[in-house]
């Protein structure tokens, strides 16, 4: 054979065995699994007692002092007809709440004091929760009076924000 | 003899070399139009939380956050946050932020830092100090996470083909029908595929879709499961901390679930503490809400209205009237309520054609009360009995168009 036949068969034999070692892994790819599924209990508790972590939610202008929020969750059944509930924000009560079938709204109000123990400002806010089939919307709407927004956003990004409604009788 | 083994040899060579050209043709078949012939496999891998060695917190291995700016009162915010180790020997979480900022008019803002200019945003914290910016991950960079307590890395390092299709158009010589001589057109189609890396942008708008798509609605909520292998490969660490140099499950389809907290909002980001960043375009001071963010207090307290709605009341036949408790419902349920400041306002003239005495005996049962205010719209007595007002904390009453007669309530007046 010629000295050049040796080269090109030196060569073939490489790509062959290249070509040999993938057709070998091509041929034995199996399904893996890493790790496994884990179950993180979800925030939006759907068809409990309605429980909603709003987070540190910030209010947004809507004219001159006014401020508001809308945060929707997942559908949840309520029916306020004949019955007496509880709106409670971050575990405390609400005031005035007023339900009826399908939507319950109430007042918080939150007092900040500085370190004299003097009152600062006071957070006055409306919180109105609808039921809808599809989707459950919670508006929260306030008045900003001596800063009383300002005192409110640093108090949830603090303290966060879970709003849930009881019966009375369960509190 | 020589001879004769050189022949061999010779012969031997050829016949290897042919079987691996054999070979190396069926490999050609088969990564080309015999693709669809391979055997597959699936591998899926699933990346959920990840433990931090310093408190013991299990975090998810992303979270995402998105302001969608519907009101057009901010700005248009995607947030990404890889919860990953420092390393390999997993002493610390080093969590890698990702932020992509529109702004009110719907202006993609660009982070011009020093090593140009860049679509995206980025933040790094370690062991829960606050974000800052610095080190700026890169295609194909691994991140350190674990899998079941297993070390692994997590890249992003996917990649996309698009296609264009062009034609060009060309002369040929007719031989078969046509003179030799006939010049005749013709049109040749081509497809030309390019390839492209995900960029930490593609990723970012990909999150939005699936945070937009979700049923989970606006608020905080965790999707337990997203596919984003396309984008992001994991890749098997050894007990060297060597880092694999293909990720898991090549030649196989490959989805990466990842576990991502999300936190949605129909409204624009209006200040830097809405971000998980605390930073929105890199701007920490980053603040169009209106809200003044130099507040601070020592303490907040809930404030509870009462009035005489919440009140029971007992007929006296001495008196012929009616006298006033705290309902036991309302006792029971304030008892549940620390931190709390309670006011009431009693109003008498909210009693149509009830003669209305006064507060009973141990009225408000000792509950805290901040204030008192006892109206009516016309001059009243009203009196308090013994130990109404007993251990009740107040010291004075609000009166508008009432006597207070004292009757040894508990409070001096």
């Amino acid at each position: 054979m010629k000295w050049y036949c040796y080269i090109i068969c030196a060569v073939l034999i490489v790509v062959g065995i290249f070509s040999t070692i993938n057709l070998v892994k091509l041929f034995n790819v199996s399904s893996q699994e890493y790790g496994s599924v884990i179950t993180i209990e979800t925030k939006n508790n759907y068809g409990e007692i309605s429980k909603f972590d709003l987070g540190s939610f910030t209010l947004q202008p809507i004219s001159g002092n006014n401020y508001s929020e809308t945060i929707t969750f997942g559908p949840q059944t309520f029916d306020g007809s004949g019955k007496d509930y509880l709106i409670l924000f971050n575990g405390k009560p609400a005031n005035n709440i007023d339900s009826n079938s399908g939507q319950i709204s109430g007042d918080v109000s939150i007092t900040f004091y500085d370190l004299e123990g003097k009152e600062i400002t006071t957070a006055n806010f409306n919180v109105a929760i609808q039921y809808y089939v599809s989707q459950t919307i919670i508006t929260i709407s306030m008045t900003n009076e001596n800063d009383s927004v300002s005192y409110l956003s640093n108090y949830t990004n603090t303290n966060g924000a879970v709003i849930s409604v009881v019966e009375r009788s369960a509190t | 003899m020589k001879k004769f083994c050189l022949g061999l040899f010779n012969v031997s060579l050829v016949v290897i070399t042919v079987i691996m050209s054999v070979f190396s043709l069926v490999y050609v078949y088969y990564i080309t139009i015999g693709k669809n012939k391979l055997p597959s496999g699936v591998t899926s891998t699933y990346a959920t939380t990840i433990t931090d060695p310093q408190t013991g917190e299990e975090l998810p291995v992303i979270e995402a956050r998105y302001y969608a700016n519907t009101n057009k009162v901010g700005y248009e915010v995607i947030e990404l946050l890889f919860n990953c180790y420092s390393g390999v020997g997993k002493q610390g979480v080093y969590s890698r932020g990702f932020q992509l900022v529109f702004d009110k008019e719907g202006n993609l803002i660009q982070d011009t830092g020093v090593d140009g200019t860049s679509d995206i945003f980025q933040y790094n914290k370690y062991a829960g100090v606050s974000f800052e910016t610095g080190h700026d991950y890169k295609w194909g960079d691994k991140m350190i996470i674990d899998i079941d307590g297993k070390t692994y890395a997590v890249a992003l390092d996917g990649t996309y083909s698009t296609y264009s299709v062009y034609y060009t158009v060309g002369d040929f010589f007719s031989t078969l029908w046509g003179s030799l001589t006939q010049q005749e057109k013709y049109i040749k189609y081509h497809i030309d595929e390019k390839k492209h890396n995900y960029t930490f942008k593609d990723l970012l708008l990909k999150l939005r879709d699936i945070i937009r798509s979700s049923s989970n609605g606006t608020g905080e909520s965790i999707i337990p499961l997203i596919d984003l292998g396309d984008f992001l490969h994991i890749y098997e660490v050894d007990e060297n901390g060597q880092i694999s140099g293909e990720p898991v499950g090549v030649n196989t389809l490959q989805n990466s679930y990842f576990t991502m907290a999300t936190t949605y909002s129909n409204s624009g980001m209006i200040w830097a503490k809405q971000s998980m960043f605390e930073s929105v375009a890199g701007d920490s001071n980053f603040n169009i809400s209106g809200i003044n963010e130099d507040v601070t207090y020592w303490k907040s307290v809930t404030n509870v209205f009462l009035t005489e709605k919440d009140f029971e009341e007992r007929y006296s036949t001495s008196d012929n009237g009616y006298y006033y408790s705290l309902s036991t419902e309302t006792i029971n349920e304030l008892k549940n309520f620390d931190n709390i400041e309670i006011y009431i306002n009693f109003d008498i003239s909210n009693f149509e054609d009830k003669n209305v005495l006064g507060f009973d005996y141990y009225a408000c049962y000792g509950i805290k009360v901040k204030s008192l205010t006892i109206s009516a719209d016309s001059n009243r007595e009203f009196k308090l009995m013994v130990s109404s007002l007993k251990d009740t904390g107040l010291t004075s009453i609000v009166t508008n168009n009432v006597t207070i007669n004292n009757i040894n309530s508990g409070v001096e007046l």
